[in-house]
């Protein structure tokens, strides 16, 4: 016999021991005596507990959790994201900024003196542009050079290619054309990136393309020749492989096998080493790209069959103009907003009934009018009579004037089409231009110096130049109107195209018959006739290979 | 400024939760010492990955990497240590739970655009409002059982609980962080364990 209180140890004790087995991780056992008096409860326990520990297991399995390894000065570097031949890049935090980083070490063992990598840090340094990996700082700590970054959340281009080998023509051109502005950034700089390929291009998550890993960067009007040859080999430019040193058109020469890549799943040429490959470049074309790609549209095909030229001088001038060969070849581009179509203008009725004759007066003395164009190593070229111009072209015009001037720019193409070129909203200078200063047109937006660009292939453009010494209310009413329906000041150039250069009959004749026509139809308000017109016609190169 | 390289195995070995060091790491952290903060980070960031994996909201796990959010958590509950008050031995790991299930907490308001209506010290409560896989595998209502159980318990017997069914803690680790040797840490939980069960029993 038992009596309550011995039950009460009893079950005491069975508690203890229950509890002992959940504690311990053993087994549940119910004691035969007592089966039912608590043990649902510990039964109930046991399966929470064997809950955390199946699912801790299982998400263990997948992926092993990494602690901070060390200490970078003020970092706490967190985990390894990858590395290379150079460097490993390694997440990184910083308790002061409150800012996750990606720092990228030298690796010791590799030879790369510290400075050299350090190079890297004070080239992304000058640059800040959207596309392009932002540093925050760099440092020589303890021997061992490292440099940290924006930390991009994303993968990288080629291990989307890995899962995706060929992206759609909308994905791949608006991955291109960012890389293209961030190509013009850099070479505006003077910096060439050297080495762009699919594993140095990010897509973030927000879905922002990014240009990253700059260890090969170098500024291209300082870097010597006969220097390591740095790159990938795919990517590498013919001339590269002759021994040249890197320079913007070999990054457009990169750039355009990263979209050849992108479109066709493959590169332009099937060489695996140099030697092969240098000489495919000399005994063939590249793949065909169309033929490879058909739902490649035929302008994009173009536009990187002219990025892999083997004349790296036949390739786009940048990577602004190669950004513009790749977007759809509509005939007014209105990248920086105020390219506007004269042709929508006489289709609105706008100059209906407006009576305007052309002439050309006054003193030349008084008014100096020239084209210019934007190269890539040598500053400003005048552009002569009889000059060619190229798809992608940067062209401004170079003014000054003895009297207060109100200048109205238009460009013509050979497509019956053609643009207001100047005046523009919300850029600098406005008319009337002040006189006694060379005035750069189209001129600064936002502070930053923007100039026309030819964006289209064409056998020959036209551009026409008025200048008055008075208002135009009309012109001005109705340009003022179709600025504010197309400005957008977040962009950089503004597109146009271009061909020979003519200078101005004595009695004009414009060869657009749409701008012939607006400009016959025009009233302008002179009060003595000053009214002067210059008429530049421009025929394009042949397009290229 | 950059002062230099430290590898963390010039700080301590790797493995276990060294003995009664937490309380002078906290101390030494607050005090700016960068070393005593990198170890804080080296203890606890495995022992909270190991918590977290699959108690982390599944909808989180599309954008956020459970190794990244439990980083992001730890490292702002290093930066606010001056808010951490002890008033007992073992009590950060319970405190750093609390973080993270906050900025849990805090991630679903944001994404979900709704305000939810928690006490911030019910970290019980909290974790029950949040759908996981550990829910899944065992039940939510198995689990919200256990969480309103552990919620009955005195504080120092929740976090024993707490260090050893749900961190997993072996018992000399855990008598690390709370002091005594590991058979009366493995009495102490024995009891924590054997009181859960019975409140478990109350509540269903």
């Amino acid at each position: 016999m038992s009596g309550p209180q011995d039950d009460e140890v009893r079950r005491q004790r069975e508690i203890e021991r229950l509890a002992r087995c959940v504690a311990d991780d053993e087994p549940l056992s119910a004691d035969a005596d007592h089966e039912g008096t608590h043990f649902k409860a510990f039964a109930d326990l046991k399966d929470v507990i064997d809950g955390f520990r199946e699912v801790q297991q299982r998400f263990a399995n997948r992926r092993s959790p990494s602690a901070p390894s060390f200490q970078f000065g003020q970092l706490e570097v967190l985990d390894k994201l990858g590395e290379g031949a150079q460097a490993e890049i390694y997440r990184a935090y910083d308790p002061v900024l409150d800012q996750f980083f990606a720092l990228k070490l030298r690796r010791a063992e590799f030879g790369v003196l510290s400075s050299d990598f350090l190079e890297e840090a004070r080239h992304l340094a000058r640059v800040h542009h959207p596309n392009i990996v932002r540093v925050y700082g760099a440092a020589n700590v303890d021997g061992r050079a490292g440099l940290w970054t924006e930390l991009v959340n994303g993968q990288s281009l080629e291990n989307l290619l890995a899962s995706n080998p060929v992206l759609s023509a909308h994905d791949a051109i608006e991955i291109g054309t960012k890389l293209c502005d961030a190509l013009a950034a850099l070479h505006t700089r003077g910096i060439v990136h050297g080495d762009i390929k699919a594993s140095n291009v990010m897509l973030e998550d927000s879905g922002r393309v990014v240009l990253m890993d700059f260890g090969a960067a170098q500024r291209f009007r300082a870097a010597a020749p006969n220097t390591v040859m740095i790159g990938t080999l795919p990517y590498l430019a013919p001339e590269l492989l002759r021994g040249a040193v890197h320079s913007p058109q070999s990054d457009i020469y990169a750039l355009g096998v990263l979209m050849f890549r992108l479109l066709t799943g493959t590169f332009p040429y099937t060489a695996t080493d140099a030697e092969t490959l240098s000489s495919q470049h000399d005994a063939s074309d590249p793949r065909d790209i169309s033929r490879l790609a058909p739902h490649v549209p035929s302008h994009v095909a173009r536009a990187i069959d002219r990025a892999i030229a083997i004349d790296p001088q036949r390739r786009h001038r940048g990577g602004a103009a190669f950004a513009s060969a790749l977007r759809p070849p509509t005939p007014i581009h209105t990248k920086t907003g105020v390219a506007v179509a004269i042709a929508l203008l006489i289709a609105a009725g706008i100059f209906a009934g407006l009576a305007w004759t052309t002439n050309k007066t006054g003193d030349d003395a008084d008014v100096k009018v020239g084209l210019v164009r934007e190269t890539a190593n040598e500053g400003r070229e005048t552009l002569q009579s009889g000059s060619l111009v190229s798809l992608g072209d940067e062209i401004a015009v170079e003014f000054k004037s003895t009297y207060p001037a109100y200048v109205y720019i238009f460009g013509s193409s050979e497509n019956n089409k053609a643009t207001v070129l100047f005046p523009i909203l919300g850029a600098f200078p406005a008319n009337p231009l002040a006189p006694g200063t060379l005035h750069h047109i189209p001129g600064s937006i936002d502070g930053r110096l923007v100039d026309w660009q030819v964006v289209t292939e064409a056998p020959s453009e036209e551009i026409v130049v008025l200048v008055a010494r008075e208002p135009q209310p009309d012109l001005d009413r109705e340009i003022a109107r179709l600025d504010r329906a197309n400005a957008d000041p977040a962009t950089a150039s503004i597109a146009r195209g271009m061909s020979k250069l003519v200078p101005a009959p004595e009695i004009l004749t414009i060869g657009n018959p749409y701008l012939r026509e607006v400009l016959a139809k025009t009233r302008l308000s002179t009060a003595d006739d000053k009214i002067r017109v210059w008429d530049f016609r421009l025929p394009h190169t042949q397009p290229l290979r | 400024m950059i002062a230099g390289i430290r590898m963390h195995s010039e700080l301590q070995p790797e493995g276990a939760i060294a003995l009664n060091s937490t309380a002078a790491l906290i101390r030494g952290a607050r005090g700016g010492d960068d070393r005593a903060r990198h170890a804080l980070l080296k203890r606890f960031l495995p022992l909270l990955l190991r918590w977290a994996h699959g108690r982390l909201p599944i909808t989180l796990r599309d954008v956020n990497d459970t190794q990244d959010f439990v980083q992001m958590a730890l490292i702002k509950a290093l930066n606010q240590l001056g808010t951490f008050r002890s008033d007992r031995p073992g009590s950060f790991l319970i405190y750093l739970r609390r973080i993270l299930l906050n900025q849990v907490r805090d991630e679903l308001r944001r994404r979900r655009a709704r305000p939810r209506t928690v006490e911030l010290d019910d970290t019980v409560q909290q974790a029950a409002e949040i759908e996981t896989h550990i829910e899944r595998a065992i039940g939510a209502e198995k689990f919200t059982a256990y969480q309103t159980a552990v919620g009955k318990l005195a504080k120092r017997q929740q976090e024993l609980v707490i260090m050893r069914l749900e961190f997993g803690l072996s018992y000399p680790e855990i008598a690390a962080e709370v002091g005594g040797t590991a058979d009366a840490a493995r009495v102490m939980v024995t009891r924590a364990v054997a009181k859960l069960a019975l409140e478990l029993e109350e509540v269903r």
